[in-house]
């Protein structure tokens, strides 16, 4: 069998956090499935060979996981769930019996009523609405009205956002100097990736610190809240998840304080190929987390297609599980990174300045069955197109900050909101921690202690998509995603170009840029990176999250009470 | 490697002088430069930032004729039919929709001014009716959840338009007929001579013309005032957000008081409102309950003029060589095809509506204006 799959007996440091072998069954699009506990539904999902969740908005294509857990475009929702928060990621959501789950609908899905609750083709639901507007339909069923979501009001000294390494440092900072403290975390759970990357902070690995962290700041740690935005005034707008097994349950709470921390972190690009939305085509962080902590292994045969360090770390990690990998495609001349230097002494087979061109997959079962490469440059002959027999790929495109809600506040330092943002574990927790005591004095409170010492390797700098850009063949540009989620292709934004859009922001509103499930967030710095590349200037940062209308109007009534 | 790109337009070059010289980068302006290269002129457009739909014109996207304004309504009388008409003549496709606007009155004497805008909208033969508290819950399903309707002024024939696609279409248009648009190119000075307008700046580069068209508000402004002259616009700070597209069916746009409901056949719903803190969103949830799961995608704030006795101003300014054609308030898109129309036909001696007189920007307030101040 291929595609994904749970390793039979994982070596030690995979799989965990899979507590033994209890096994919990539950539902997915009307089958049953078993997973165990300690699984999430993402990884009990794929554990049963399940790799297509969804199909996407607009184009139908198959669609299953890809990235992290708070980035992932296909979302699921579980069953008796409506509204806008009720789609989460399925690594967000941890696995429990008799759960039942099903794919997230689109926004517009509510409006399917003649059709017995299917989701109408836009082109069927306008000549509907056309019938409508001319003859005495019987009135469309509407979704009865809700009472608006609990809302209130919180203060404190400090608020950060991100419960990693940067906001974890940060929020030690700030508690050192004897601040009130409050960490904002989108996710179920602290620490990041942490677990991913090796290092020692004071002593102890990054995962354990991160844990002693969490577990020193207690209830002061919001996690599954999502901050969606800061005021003029500096309050933090967060969306809570008030019940982890209730995703749509949702409470708005509006932090005012002193000062805020921006640990956001990053996120890890996708590389743009035709066809790099396929079920298969894993980012390598997302595919380390699932092998370290559910003993996922993506598939029997794998190719790694990397512009920078971290691919190489996957690598290692594939290799360690038993998993084959057919080879590493660099499109950088010469790495040197100490991640590459381990790859090199296990013996991982290495191409270095190539590039993956295209994926095959197979439409029957949803898998990979082949990857195309080439190298770099060279035309016909020299340019070496080959294909390898792989039934999945993990892409790496190197890292890129998480910087929207920062873009989208426009506030700096002098109006007290700090970026704290490093590439590394060493980096992010010395710009946490500076970060939190720059907050601090801001409040007029010093830190006397010293930050946390870390000894941790660094990467060295990615390349970006830039390799993949001057490869993308404009042939197969209609199936080369620039936004998973809302189904943007490069050939959309050259045509879109081409029809004359000027501007950036004309441009991505053209192109429903950011309009899908993730709001963008996903492969955030694609089209940025490809309107660049044609002189569009820079898209509209993606959404950090987004309210309902009846969310923004129990805001309102927290002001005026 | 070819890139696609490389096969598009080419950008225009600069020349040293127009016969028309366009300020503004939304519907409207392009609309002028159109109609202006049609007549044969050479044409130059310079945006201040991006060529695209302007943010007042996309709070908005309804063309609509039934205003409270008598002059307007007079001005305005035939606007959704000629946008269609204009839109199935463009180069690229503009997803429109024939809607309907249904305007809703708060309180009892608005029933009366409503009866008096039907009344009004008759006489110049637009369809436009007041319809009784029941119909309007038929009209549209999201407000018959909503308590205390009223009767409410019906216009059939309004038009929603994507207007981000118009704007597109209209600059694709405008370019085959010659106009230069160069986006990113504020204006920095007027140039004049003798009092009248014979170039304009561009900080870098003087370009010379006899007519300069100022059709965006805030460029105006600078440009105007900070030359020591008078605009007589007032402003007022507005707020409006889309929602997600595939949106259930609401039926006509909507006017309540300040606040805009619209929705296009994509299924983004746009409303608009004051500006104050998440007061919109309080106040559409108000007016349709049923609206409050939907997601929002936009925040964004927009800034609209309107002239200070409340009417827009279009034509001739007192400056000879200059034209304007602004401050059309939180209506801007339905002005845009007839002031088009009156300012290509006041600078090409082309036939002219005479019910624009009362918007002329050399009006001075009437005996009757004086008295009301007095």
């Amino acid at each position: 069998m291929s595609g994904p799959r749970r390793l039979a007996a994982p070596p030690a440091g995979f799989g965990v956090d899979l507590d033994g072998a209890e096994p919990a069954s539950f539902r997915f699009g009307g089958r049953n499935y078993t997973g165990c506990y300690g699984d999430t539904l993402a990884s009990g999902l794929l554990a049963a060979g399940v790799s297509v969740w969804s199909a996407s908005p607009r184009l139908g294509r198959p669609r299953g996981l890809m990235g992290l857990a708070i980035d992932d475009a296909a979302l699921l929702a579980l069953g008796g769930d409506s509204g806008a928060w009720s789609a989460a990621a399925a690594d967000e959501i941890v696995l429990r019996e008799a759960m039942s789950a099903r794919r997230a609908a689109p926004a517009g899905a509510d409006a399917a009523t003649l059709t017995g609750g299917r989701a109408l083709l836009p082109a069927a639901r306008r000549l509907l609405e056309t019938l409508r507007r001319s003859l005495p339909l019987p009135a469309p069923r509407l979704a009865p009205p809700r009472p608006l979501p609990p809302a209130r009001r919180d203060a404190c000294d400090v608020v950060v956002i991100g419960a990693g390494l940067a906001g974890l440092a940060a929020a030690a900072a700030a508690r050192a100097a004897g601040l009130d403290v409050r960490v904002v975390e989108a996710s179920r759970r602290a620490g990041g990736v942490a677990d991913l990357f090796g290092g020692r902070i004071e002593g102890l690995s990054l995962k354990a610190w991160a844990d002693a962290q969490a577990a020193a700041l207690g209830d002061l740690l919001v996690a599954n809240a999502t901050a969606i935005a800061i005021g003029a005034d500096g309050a933090v707008t967060v969306i809570e998840r008030t019940d982890a097994s209730r995703p749509s349950e949702v409470a708005l709470r509006v932090i005012s304080a002193g000062a805020v921390v921006l640990a956001t972190g990053s996120r890890e690009r996708p590389l743009i190929f035709a066809d790099n939305d396929r079920p298969g085509v894993l980012l390598s962080c997302a595919a380390r987390a699932l092998l370290r902590r559910q003993a996922i292994a993506p598939g029997e045969r794998v190719v790694v297609a990397t512009t920078s360090d971290d691919g190489y770390r996957t690598a290692v990690d594939l290799k360690q599980a038993g998993v084959t990998v057919e080879l590493v495609l660099d499109a950088r001349e010469n790495p040197q990174g100490a991640a590459v230097d381990l790859a090199k002494a296990q013996g991982l087979p290495l191409s270095l300045f190539s590039v993956v061109t295209g994926v095959d997959h197979d439409p029957a079962r949803g898998g990979l069955v082949g990857v195309r490469a080439q190298n770099r440059f060279g035309e016909g002959v020299s340019a070496g197109a080959r294909t390898l027999a792989a039934d999945a790929l993990i892409v790496s495109g190197g890292f890129t900050p998480r910087d929207e809600l920062a873009r989208r506040c426009g506030l700096g330092e002098a109006q007290g909101v700090f970026v704290a943002a490093g590439p590394d574990a060493a980096r992010a927790v010395a710009e946490g921690w500076a970060a939190g005591t720059a907050a601090a004095s801001r409040l007029g409170a010093e830190v006397n202690t010293a930050a946390p010492e870390v000894s941790a390797t660094s990467d060295e700098p990615d390349d970006g998509v830039a390799g993949y850009l001057e490869r993308l063949d404009p042939a197969f540009a209609d199936a080369a995603f620039v936004d998973i989620g809302a189904d943007v292709t490069a050939a959309d934004v050259f045509a879109a170009a081409e029809a004359g859009a000027l501007g950036p922001e004309a441009l991505a509103r053209r192109l429903g840029l950011g309009g899908g499930l993730d709001g963008g967030r996903l492969s955030a710095d694609l089209p940025a990176r490809l309107f660049a590349t044609i002189g569009a200037g820079r898209p509209p940062a993606p959404s950090p999250g987004r309210p309902t209308l009846g969310l923004l109007a129990a805001r309102a009534g927290l002001r005026n009470a | 490697m070819r890139r696609p790109v490389d096969a598009a337009r080419p950008r225009p070059a600069l020349r040293d002088a127009y016969d028309v010289i366009v300020v503004g980068g939304g519907v409207r302006a392009l609309a002028i430069a159109r109609l202006c290269a049609a007549n044969n002129a050479s044409v130059a457009l310079f945006a201040p930032g991006e060529i695209a739909a302007a943010p007042d014109e996309r709070a908005w996207p309804v063309v609509r004729s039934a205003h409270r304004d008598r002059q307007r309504l007079a001005v305005e009388a035939r606007a959704p039919k000629r946008v269609l008409r204009a839109i199935s003549r463009l180069p690229l496709s503009v997803p429109r929709q024939v809607t309907g606007c249904l305007t809703l009155s708060g309180s009892a004497d608005g029933v009366e001014a409503l009866t008096a805008v039907a009344a009004q909208a008759k006489a110049v033969r637009v369809d436009a009716w007041m319809v009784p508290a029941r119909e309007v819950a038929a009209l549209s399903p999201p407000l018959a959840a909503g308590r205390g309707l009223a009767p409410a002024l019906h216009e059939q024939r309004a038009v929603t338009v994507d207007v981000d696609a118009l704007a597109l279409a209209l600059a694709a248009a405008a370019a085959d007929a010659g106009v230069g648009l160069f986006p990113f190119s504020p204006v920095a000075t007027l140039e004049r001579e003798g009092g009248a307008v014979r170039g304009v700046d561009l900080g870098d580069r003087l370009v010379g013309t006899s007519a300069v068209v100022l059709a965006d508000d805030f460029a105006a402004i600078r440009l105007i005032r900070e030359g020591k002259g008078r605009l007589s616009l007032k402003r007022e700070e507005r707020l409006f957000l889309t929602t997600e597209a595939g949106t259930p069916y609401i039926g006509p746009a909507i006017v309540a008081d300040d606040v805009t409901l619209s929705r296009d056949p994509a299924g983004v719903i746009t409303a608009s409102g004051p500006a104050a803190d998440d007061a919109l969103a309080e106040r559409l949830v108000a007016l349709a309950p049923s609206l409050s799961a939907t997601p929002v995608a936009s925040e964004e704030p927009v800034t609209v003029w309107t002239g200070v006795d409340g009417r827009a101003q279009v034509g001739a300014a007192d400056i000879p060589g200059l034209w304007l054609a602004l401050g059309f308030g939180r209506d801007p898109l339905s002005a845009a095809g007839p002031a088009a129309r009156q300012i290509a036909g006041l600078l090409f001696d082309r036939p002219v509506d005479p019910a624009f007189e009362p918007f002329a920007p050399t009006r001075r307030p009437t005996v009757r204006d004086r008295e009301l101040v007095r």
